[in-house]
């Protein structure tokens, strides 16, 4: 998809969110002036940029939806709940119609006839008054302008015109569907030999006769979405002597050959014998031009100025340069300060050095900082559904956000968004009960549940809290053991038993309703909040409902790591993670035996040998060091090689191939240009205890 | 070549220019057949005028053909045709 | 400047012309060797060719994926091509080569060629005792009087198959 459509596309996202947000207002408040302003002016710009992509059938549609809303809006017509739930089936259609054109895919005939019966719904809507009115008013300017007028437009299009992805087939479609095009003549004399061609550089234009009804003002509107990337000249084409003008504005020796050839003059009228009205006419030109551009800067600038649309790619590219720059600046001051280490006193070299890694952390924490936005946005979507999913089975629910401008790195929001969903509607399925039931056990029969973020140490924590009925232990445990995942005399605490709710598998909904509770379970959702480098943990009251607490580091692209080696290869241990470091002695090497845990300070400390774990051959160094390494309230010790250094570095995907591998979260490229790998600490915690070997502090 | 591509559009024509230009100097004839050609933009017809222009500057033989419906109906709408040498 | 193009004569003879170059017939395949044969890629598939340079090991994967290997600051997947035909390790020597075919770099022992093969010189796949599975061939290319196996890539590189943990 080419950049601008990716804008259109965003654009859009934006105006249809906006609408939605107006419109579930709507459903449980007034309609304000506000939302219904909000509502028609998100459709009227949505119409105006599929117009200039070409999307016919967008404009189609939001032209009907606009006309209903501006009937609204001048307040001819109350707004009431039947056309507030149109108006939101109306949002969804638009998404489909952007969605098929972007993709340059055709609509299904179930779509179609949605779409028609959509409009005839619209329709209905409108006051049977209004349209008599509109109807004499059309003849009234259909008499007026019954004459059929003769255009002459000129085209040529501005350097970087083909990279606007704007289409000149759908302004002849529109010419054509608008009145007739006479004569229309491509204009090749400029397009160069292939040797000095620049393929995207537009060199053809085009002239062309056009007859229709319409004024300049309204044939000047064809244009008026690419009058800042065409140069046009329209005129009356009776009038001769414009053809002159039009020679000199385009300044091209074949120009007027070609004018002969096609038609369009005839060889009398080459003459040039009135200068000054001709000048006076082409100040009328520009000025024409000016206007037209002015106007269409108005509408450009939709957008406060305040904020700045950035591709986060950039960025991306960004962060990257900027740790490898921190990276290679950290060399530095290695280099610098080991020479001095002698010195009592730094040298300046030295100060120079630190000062450049503290600036150098500021720009890289302020280009990270571009990639925050507010978990608001996004929070905000899932009102829709919360609504929609909540009217469905009949609950009666409070949705309560909070903590909206929370601030959460744009792609862990991103990835965060359907686990929360999914968390949210089991909250409303599972957790809520029915207002009859509510009652019953003396409940107020509106349920509630609230969703918040907020930060705390370092991590953004985000709670989804319900007061519904709460996990039920008993059947959790007994489904458990029924999967077999926990033997029956198994001695679990509370909060080891809701944990299973992540188990593979384990879904404890009497029926799979059609919302939650069907293949995609906790486990995904638990699986996912990892991948994210957070926690999740549940805790629940029988009775009174249930919380989720989800913690979130704030970025995803750097780690604070311990680089250390085993066998051939470099690993990196988030450091958040890290305990404390030691060195194996020969006394608890002979201690350990055959054992796999070590005496540390009076207790016993369960060790992981990672070349055993990672099946890795190598070198028969003895393992020489321990990182003792914690995840939530597990320790364990892992057998490593060396032990080499504090490293800050970016995180990058290993790919796809290596998406099963557990263990191991990504990798990183070293100043060497060696890759080391970066160790998933609570996964490697679980699959050690997978074979019974951790122990709890 | 062309079998590879299923458009001329904004996105090949850098490539193909080369390649017409490489086959120009190769060959007396060329047939540039758009069989696989299953869309086409301004930017491509502007590419195909150049072809025959430059092709026409230096003797050589050119045949532009099966142009499949719509690839056939977007030129037309330039009135480009004829230039082309394809006929409706 | 070119302004009458359309006196330009569209009606001659097509004549059989030893220069005739006929655009949308020919495809392009790069050649080269693994362990004892010589097989064939189709071009577009190939992003990039390099030579063989260090490969850090990762842990618990098939043989056949011998780790990554970082490119102008990219980790790239690499996997010994010899080894995933199981027809042994390639050994690394000055002519081995990365080739970087859908993101995957295949290690191969030496590139020998890129050309042309008009599509009436590629054929179906025949049984040639070539020990390597059916499902790797995509077609054979005749090249130089031998017929040579173009390499089916989605096979060969079937993420799923190759994503899979060893001992599982």
């Amino acid at each position: 998809m080419n950049e601008e459509l990716e804008i259109f596309l965003e654009d859009c996202d934006d105006q249809l969110q906006m609408m939605e947000n107006a419109l579930v207002e709507m459903q449980s408040a007034e309609a304000t002036e506000e939302n219904i302003g909000a509502i028609f002016r998100a459709v009227h710009t949505i119409k105006g940029s599929a117009g200039m992509f070409g999307f016919e059938d967008i404009v189609t549609f939001t032209h009907t939806c606009e006309n209903l809303f501006d009937v609204i809006r001048q307040g001819e017509l109350k707004i009431n709940s039947e056309m507030v739930s149109l108006f939101l089936l109306c949002k969804d259609y638009i998404e489909k119609l952007i969605d098929s054109a972007v993709n340059d895919e055709e609509l299904s005939e179930e779509e179609n006839q949605l779409g028609k019966e959509l409009i005839e719904a619209l329709l209905s809507f409108i006051p049977s008054e209004e349209i008599p009115k509109k109807k004499s008013i059309l003849l009234k300017d259909e008499e007026e302008k019954s004459l059929k007028n003769r255009w002459h437009i000129s085209i040529r299009f501005n350097k970087d015109f083909f990279t606007t992805g704007m289409s000149i087939h759908s302004i002849f479609n529109f010419l054509n569907s608008m009145g007739t095009v006479l004569i229309n003549a491509p204009i090749i004399y400029k397009i160069p030999l292939l040797e000095d061609l620049n393929p995207i550089f537009p060199y053809i234009g085009f002239e062309i006769l056009y007859e229709g009804t319409q004024s300049q003002e309204a044939l000047e509107d064809v244009f008026e979405f690419i009058q800042e990337d065409v140069s046009l000249v329209i005129f009356e084409a009776k009038n001769l002597e414009e053809y002159d003008l039009l020679l000199q504005i385009r300044d091209e020796e074949l120009l007027q050959e070609e004018l002969l050839r096609y038609s369009f003059i005839t060889p009398k009228v080459t003459q040039v014998d009135t200068p000054e009205p001709l000048k006076i006419q082409e100040k009328e030109n520009t000025i024409r031009n000016k206007e037209l551009k002015s106007d269409v800067s108005k509408q450009s600038s939709k957008k406060s100025s305040a904020s700045l649309r950035v591709d986060s790619q950039k960025i991306d590219i960004l962060i990257n340069y900027m740790s490898e720059i921190v990276i290679a600046n950290s060399k530095i001051l290695a280099l610098v300060s080991s020479d001095d280490e002698e010195e009592e006193e730094e040298s300046e070299l030295q100060e120079a050095a630190q000062n450049m890694k503290q600036l150098l952390e500021y720009v890289r924490d302020g280009i990270m900082d571009i990639r925050m936005v507010q978990v608001g946005d996004s929070f905000n979507k899932f009102r829709r559904i919360v609504n929609d999913t909540s009217k469905k089975i009949g609950k009666d629910v409070e949705f309560v956000i909070s903590g909206e401008e929370t601030e959460l790195d744009k792609t862990v929001i991103e990835r965060v968004s359907d686990p929360l969903l999914h968390m949210l509607r089991n909250s409303i399925d599972h957790g809520i009960e029915l207002p009859k039931e509510r009652e019953k056990n003396g409940k107020s029969p509106r349920g509630r549940v609230d969703l918040r973020a907020y930060p705390d140490a370092g991590s953004i924590v985000i709670e989804i809290e319900d007061d519904g009925k709460g996990l039920d232990k008993e059947k959790i445990l007994s489904k458990a053991v029924s999967n077999g995942l926990v033997s029956e005399n198994a001695n679990l605490s509370d909060e080891e038993i809701y944990k299973l709710i992540f188990a593979a598998g384990l879904s404890t909904a009497d029926k799979v309703s059609d919302i939650s509770g069907r293949g995609v379970g906790m486990d995904v959702v638990k699986r996912n909040i990892e991948d994210l480098r957070g926690s999740i943990d549940i805790e629940s009251v029988l009775g009174q409902g249930s919380k989720i607490t989800i913690r979130l580091p704030l970025t995803l692209a750097i780690i604070d790591g311990f680089l250390v080696q085993v066998g051939t290869t470099k690993y990196i241990i988030p450091l958040e993670n890290i305990k404390e470091c030691i060195e194996l002695t020969e006394t608890q090497e002979l201690e350990m035996g055959e054992n796999e845990f070590i005496n540390l300070r009076g207790e016993m400390l369960p060790l992981l040998d990672i070349r055993e774990l990672l099946q890795e051959d190598g070198s028969l160094t003895s393992r020489k060091n321990i990182v003792i390494v914690y995840f939530g309230n597990r320790s364990v010790g892992l057998l490593v090689d060396e032990l080499l250094d504090e490293y800050q570095t970016v995180i990058k995907s290993l790919g796809s191939v290596f998406h099963n591998l557990s263990g191991i979260s990504g990798g990183s490229i070293l100043g060497s240009g060696e890759i080391a790998l970066i160790f998933d600490i609570p996964r490697l915690i679980e699959m050690e205890k997978l074979k019974g070997s951790v122990m709890d502090d | 070549m062309l079998q590879n591509y299923k458009e001329i559009t904004i996105y090949e024509v850098e490539k193909l220019r080369i390649l017409f230009l490489e086959a120009l100097e190769n060959s007396d004839t060329l047939v540039v057949d758009l069989v696989s050609i299953k869309k086409i933009d301004m930017v491509g017809i502007q590419l195909l005028l150049s072809l025959v222009k430059t092709a026409h500057l230096k003797n050589k033989k050119i045949i532009i053909t099966n142009a499949a419906n719509n690839v056939l109906s977007m030129i037309k709408q330039t009135h480009c045709e004829s230039i082309l040498g394809l006929e409706g | 400047m070119i302004s009458d193009i359309d006196e330009f004569d569209f009606d001659f003879d097509f004549d059989e012309d030893d220069s005739l170059f006929v655009i949308g017939d020919a495809q392009q395949y790069l050649f080269f060797q693994s362990g004892v044969n010589t097989y064939a890629l189709d071009v577009s598939h190939v992003s990039e060719m390099i030579e063989y340079q260090a490969v850090t090991k990762v842990p618990m994967m098939l043989p056949y994926v011998k780790g990554v290997t970082n490119i102008r600051g990219t980790i790239v997947t690499v996997i010994d091509l010899l080894e995933r035909f199981g027809h042994g390790s390639t050994v690394i020597g000055p002519k081995t080569s990365l080739v970087i075919v859908n993101g995957i770099a295949l290690i191969i022992d030496e590139v020998h060629d890129v050309c042309s093969i008009i599509e009436e010189n590629i054929k179906e796949p025949l049984d040639f005792g070539f020990k390597l599975e059916p499902r790797f061939i995509k077609n054979m290319a005749k090249y130089q009087e031998s017929h040579i196996a173009i390499l089916n890539c989605s096979e060969i590189l079937n993420i799923s198959e190759i994503a899979q943990l060893k001992g599982k």
